[in-house]
């Protein structure tokens, strides 16, 4: 319902609900505010690269790909799917002080070493403008974003012959720009937090605050998702729909992958036994050199469960 | 560009003043500043806190297969030899909350001393008030949050309705919880103590008790059953199980059964050298163990028949995370 409401460019009707914050004629392209704290010059987007160069996109990764071009014969194309997915992003200053740790082994065991880094930094913070995301790739999508400024453009200032080229379906915004700021806020801190945890063993001390967030925008980005039929299965190649950069993909494990892996567990039994044939026939034996057929099976049971892998997922 | 504008009015909000303009048509709005909901024209609250979410235009069983038929291992037939057994619609009721926590804590750390530090936490929310499977299964789920309609008594006949388990108060009571805890849990990582800590602002904020259509989905493949739930209102898969190829099952068996004999073998001939006791027993044992540990991945995801997917991910803290990992370690 909510059709009494039309677009104000070309009249078409729009598909909203009196709590939709803004709907993007699927004719004409151009945005209307229904609700919300939120206006046309807010609105940006990166134009979609078309349909057939992503599908020759497709044939060209399939190509260079070790494993796909080896069952290339077999692959077969499902389904193309563009979408712009809303996401408001900002600029903000975060600065202060974060003490860490990485442990480093030394004679009887190991040891905390600390370092303090001084954080003064303006970084992308981009969310999600809704709820609900599609598994695969929006993770990667927000990674790149953070990192690079992508080209966009007004969305009011795309012509509609421009808007007939680029045209995708555009998922729905559920966020505000209050909302999105309060949201960009907390989730700025916790990214450079995960940053830190990655790379060290522990957080020590973590004093950074928030010094300035710019103005948020509401960016419309596209990501193309190729479905392939190999076999019994489908999976899918993910890209950043502006460029055509390969951001996530699952394929099928290939016989000669998974050959390789039976071949690696088999050996690894093998190095297992006799590893701690050689280790246990010394004279002197440490309860410790149990830490090396402990390992072992350890990386045994791991090599093992590569056979059963049924998909990878490569970045 | 046409004038075929929608004609606007400016409405002001009876709590905080608010000036904003909606369409001409709109009688009742919520003001985009302090979430008061009002009549436009007459500028009076509304005191309604009941809302339902309309279903969706799409068929719940097309979404589902649509989903499933790109997961891996699922048979290419998936669809033309399936048949939905039994649809069910549940109006689940949802106490929907806006969270917005902040926090000034003091915390110590070994090099940079005691330090003051800001949390906040911002989240929307959703208590389910019902009990059993499908309180288990919408905890932490992200419920859209616009598009909701005011409630209407129809609603009760569209599906199985659920009263409400619990009151407001109790509902509120479990979010402002959820809330407090997190808000500590952020500060115990910004350091290795936590000295001080005290809340600044603490807001729960109800935005209403809302009936949400959830689909319970039976179908058959094969002549085996499965079952799914798929968002009402959305059309997006909340979790479902489907069935997985027989072909490589087999395959599996066998290479379990050869790495499992392999390790077999090697013990055995471990055992026959002519070494001192101790070193032949750690290593033909550890050479059994790897090979039992090694065919055991391969034992049992060749007995395994049905997986569990899901299509929702919660964006949380900016980790992006599965609801369930099945996706990838079939």
């Amino acid at each position: 319902m909510g059709s009494s409401y039309v677009c104000s460019y070309c009249g078409a009707p729009l598909d909203v609900t009196p709590e939709t914050i803004v709907a993007i004629c699927s004719y004409c392209g151009k945005p209307t505010i229904i609700s919300g704290v939120v206006s046309i010059e807010d609105i940006y987007i990166v134009p979609a690269l078309d349909r057939t160069s992503i599908e020759k996109l497709f044939e060209s990764t399939i190509e260079r790909d070790f494993d796909l071009r080896r069952i290339k014969e077999d692959i077969e194309l499902h389904n193309t799917i563009g979408t712009y997915i809303p996401i408001w992003i900002s600029k903000v200053h975060l600065k202060g002080r974060v003490s860490y740790y990485r442990y480093k082994s030394e004679n009887k065991g190991r040891r905390k070493v600390y370092r303090v880094e001084v954080v003064d930094e303006i970084k992308n913070v981009p969310i999600v403008a809704r709820r609900q995301v599609s598994p695969l790739g929006t993770n990667e999508l927000l990674e790149f974003l953070s990192k690079k400024d992508l080209d966009s453009k007004r969305l009011v200032d795309v012509g509609t012959d421009e808007w007939k080229e680029i045209r995708l379906e555009v998922l729905n915004t559920e966020y505000d720009k209050k909302s999105a700021l309060e949201r960009i806020r907390e989730d700025s801190l916790d990214r450079l937090r995960n940053e830190f945890k990655k790379k060290s063993d522990g957080i020590d001390g973590f004093q950074v605050e928030v010094l300035d967030v710019s103005e948020p925008r509401l960016l419309l980005v596209p990501i193309w998702r190729v479905y392939y039929n190999y076999k019994d299965s489908i999976y899918q190649i993910v890209y950043a729909g502006w460029n055509g950069e390969l951001l996530v993909k699952t394929e099928p494990v290939i016989v000669l992958r998974r050959l390789a892996y039976v071949l690696g567990s088999i050996g690894m039994i093998l190095l297992t036994g006799l590893a701690t044939l050689l280790l246990f026939s010394r004279k002197e034996i440490e309860l410790n050199s149990l830490i090396v057929p402990l390992f072992l099976i350890t990386t045994t049971y791991y090599t093992a469960r590569k056979i059963t892998k049924g998909v990878r997922l490569e970045h | 560009m046409l004038d075929l504008s929608i004609k606007e009015v400016i409405a002001i909000c009876p709590t905080c003043g608010a000036k904003f303009s909606v369409p001409e048509t709109v009688s009742t709005t919520e003001c985009p500043y302090c979430g008061t909901v009002f009549k436009v024209k007459e500028g009076t609250r509304v005191g309604v806190d009941h809302f339902y979410f309309p279903l969706s235009k799409r068929d719940p069983y097309d979404s589902l297969l649509r989903f499933i038929e790109c997961q891996y291992g699922v048979p290419l037939d998936i669809r033309r030899n399936s048949t939905i057994i039994k649809g069910t619609l549940h109006i689940v009721p949802v106490y929907f909350y806006h969270l917005h926590g902040r926090a000034k804590v003091t915390v110590r750390s070994r090099n940079l001393k005691t330090f003051n530090a800001v949390v906040e936490e911002v989240d929307d929310i959703g208590i389910v008030a019902v009990e059993g499977s499908l309180k288990e299964l919408l905890e932490d789920y992200p419920f859209p949050i616009r598009g909701k309609k005011f409630f209407e008594e129809r609603i009760k006949r569209m599906g199985i309705y659920y009263d409400p388990v619990m009151r407001r108060e109790e509902a509120e009571e479990i979010a402002s919880v959820k809330l407090s805890e997190r808000l500590r849990r952020e500060a115990q990582e910004l350091g290795s103590e936590v000295k001080n800590f005290k809340e600044k602002l603490f807001k729960v904020e109800f935005k209403g008790l809302v009936h949400y259509p959830v689909w319970e989905i039976d179908y058959e493949y094969k002549g085996k059953k499965y079952k799914a739930y798929v968002d009402g209102a959305t059309g997006v898969v909340i979790r479902a199980e489907h069935p997985l190829s027989i072909k490589g099952r087999v395959i599996q068996t066998g290479i379990g059964a050869l790495l499992l004999v392999t390790g077999l073998i090697t013990a055995f001939i471990i055992i026959k050298l002519s070494v001192n006791e101790v070193a032949k027993i750690s290593s033909a044992l550890a050479s059994l163990i790897a090979g039992i540990v090694a065919s055991l991945p391969l034992f049992t995801r060749s007995v395994r028949e049905r997986v569990v997917t899901s299509e929702v991910e919660v964006v949380k803290e900016s980790t992006v995370y599965l609801r369930s990992h099945r996706l990838f370690k079939v």
